[in-house]
């Protein structure tokens, strides 16, 4: 998986996104991002982390925990880039697969 | 003559460094609460507490300072650290927080040593690496009680010194992605582990070593990189293989350049601060200029009343 | 408002070996270094990670002066602040025991090309360094168009720590 290619296609969906790093590994940081939450709409900073993380083989970290009805409720809060973040227990993200994807199969914990 | 006049082959100046220095300790159980009882009898000065817990029965068996009175009021673990460290310290600078690290990395950042007596593999490894974030030596310890079979018990630990730049805890097999998978498989529910005092005892002290070492110039040569094994069943505490073969691998987990907060920009720091300014006072509102001149004018300024 | 200027004993050693070395017309040698930032209310915290010396051929002929750069060492630094997205800092160091200073020279020089970081890497502080056998001084720029302020206490994180403070 090339990463230049999988942060372009995140770039093009979010066009704010900024590739980091941590511990050597890519880490996207999409800004301001919307997605659906529950039964509406909701805006945040998200942090995805396309490889091994926090014993779960890929994560997608919150700006702030989601709480309602439908939404997965083990969240747990993470240091990730020298900040606080929240995430929700969601296994079995492959990192076989374009990072647009992993994106969208994680937000379906909070869908 | 000083009450500290009998550690003084720390070093003519040990004293004011000890004084000077702040610890960030995360944990203030069974191991943290031995570290703040023995870092407050030598004369450190700074100290950030950091538990989310309070005192509970099952605590009273190892937890240094805690009391059966403090049961019914459920004190908190750091209050109770710092009821230990005003009785110890002369004017301690303490700032404790009954929370999760997570919410206090604006005062641990600025400490000089972090040490992590904490439950989990996780906590570890992002405690470590906040701390290589901000070149800021991170001191590790754990026990472990294991059941052998036909009631026998093992009792082992560890104490490393992870230094910026030097090998940290995944460098030393303690932190693998197979640990941190299997502790989120059981959603990090450490249980009712088995824990006793005098274990704790012997990883927090050594652990002072480590912090006496890195705080005072007594011992010529200190190693940057430690990782000692406790075997609490022969009663040793003795250098880990890899302390020998690592010593001179630069860590390959810490890279150099992901110092610092990537998010920051210089911008927003000089908004907040200019924001933070009095309005009224012309003088105090403009920025620190290098030329001395401003300095000397704003000092006889305030001397001869003309700004507050 | 507070700065810390943080730096393993591994880097500082070998920015100081480096700096020792003679160069074929310069009378001393100059480098840059990068950092990482962090902040809290009014404290920030200058995070130092990689060195760079400029190469010998970036010198410029100048007896005048201990060492001048040339405009392609400057470019390098430049590129480097932008593609790291990194706070840079000028180093070059004097001898003596004690803190150093800056010359006359140092800071006309300074403010000449600190400035120029802030027209392609706005976001980070830059600033410039001076060692002394054992010490060490510096000044950080926030922006372009004020002159840096002395940087307030610098850490060598080693065993043992070793901190020292601007006078």
């Amino acid at each position: 998986m090339n990463q230049e290619t999988e942060f372009a296609a995140l770039k093009a969906m979010s066009p704010l996104a900024v590739l980091h790093t941590e511990g050597g590994v890519p880490v996207v940081l999409l800004p301001n991002f919307k997605f659906r939450a529950g039964t509406g709409s909701v805006q945040m900073n998200l942090l995805l982390f396309p490889s091994n993380h926090s014993g779960y083989v890929t994560r997608l970290f919150f700006e702030r925990k989601l709480e309602g009805s439908g939404l997965s409720q083990n969240w747990t809060q993470h240091t990730v880039l020298g900040s606080s973040w929240w995430a929700p227990s969601w296994k079995d993200v492959s990192p076989e697969q374009p990072w647009t994807s992993m994106l969208g199969a994680h937000l379906r914990a909070v869908a | 003559m000083s009450r500290f006049d009998r550690q003084s082959f720390l070093g003519p100046d040990s004293e004011s460094r000890l004084r000077e220095a702040t610890l960030g300790l995360v944990g203030l159980g069974g191991g943290g609460s031995h570290i703040v009882q023995q870092t407050g009898h030598l004369g450190v000065g700074g100290f950030i507490v950091v538990d989310p817990d309070h005192l509970t029965d099952t605590n009273t068996n190892r937890l240094i300072g805690g009391t059966l009175a403090d049961l019914p009021l459920a004190t908190s673990k750091v209050t109770i650290a710092e009821r230990l460290l005003r009785g110890l310290v002369e004017d301690p600078r303490v700032i404790k927080r009954v929370d999760t690290w997570h919410n206090v990395t604006a005062e641990l950042k600025l400490c000089d040593i972090i040490v992590g007596a904490v439950d989990s593999f996780n906590e570890r490894e992002q405690l470590e690496r906040f701390a290589r974030r901000h070149l800021i030596p991170y001191i590790d310890i754990g026990m472990d009680v294991h059941e052998l079979g036909n009631k026998q018990y093992l009792i082992g630990g560890q104490v490393i010194l992870s230094m910026p730049g030097c090998p940290c805890l995944r460098c030393c097999g303690l932190i693998t992605d197979e640990s941190l998978e299997e502790e989120a498989g059981r959603y990090g529910a450490a249980g009712g582990r088995p824990q006793v005092v005098w274990p704790n005892g012997v990883l927090a002290s050594t652990a002072v070593g480590l912090i006496v070492q890195l705080l005072t110039p007594w011992f010529k040569d200190s190693p940057e990189f430690v990782y000692l094994d406790y075997d609490g069943n022969r009663g040793t505490v003795t250098p880990n293989d890899r302390m020998k073969l690592l010593r001179h691998k630069v860590c390959p987990h810490h890279p150099a350049r992901e110092t610092g907060d990537p998010l920051f920009d210089v911008r927003d720091f000089n908004r907040l601060r200019f924001a933070k300014l009095q309005p009224t006072d012309e003088l105090a509102a403009r920025p620190p200029l290098a030329n001395s001149w401003r300095t000397r004018w704003v000092a006889i300024a305030r001397r001869l009343g003309l700004t507050r | 408002m507070t700065t810390r200027f943080k730096i393993t004993r591994r880097l500082l050693r070998a920015i100081r070996q480096d700096l020792e070395r003679p160069h074929p017309f310069a009378y001393e040698r100059v480098g840059f270094l990068s950092a990482g930032l962090s902040s809290t209310d009014s404290n920030l915290l200058v995070l130092a990670r990689e060195y760079r010396p400029v190469a010998d051929d970036d010198y410029l002929h100048d007896s005048s002066v201990g060492a001048m750069m040339g405009p392609e060492a400057i470019r390098k630094a430049l590129q480097w602040a932008m593609a790291e997205r990194v706070a840079i800092f000028h180093v070059h160091a004097h001898h003596g025991r004690g803190q150093p200073g800056f010359s006359g020279v140092d800071l006309r020089e300074q403010a000449k090309f600190v400035p120029n970081f802030f027209q392609i890497a706005p976001q980070w502080p830059h600033g410039a360094l001076v060692l002394s056998d054992d010490s060490c001084f510096g000044h950080i720029w926030l922006d372009g168009s004020k002159p840096g302020d002395a940087i307030t206490g610098f850490v060598e994180v080693g065993a043992p720590l070793a901190t020292w403070s601007a006078a």
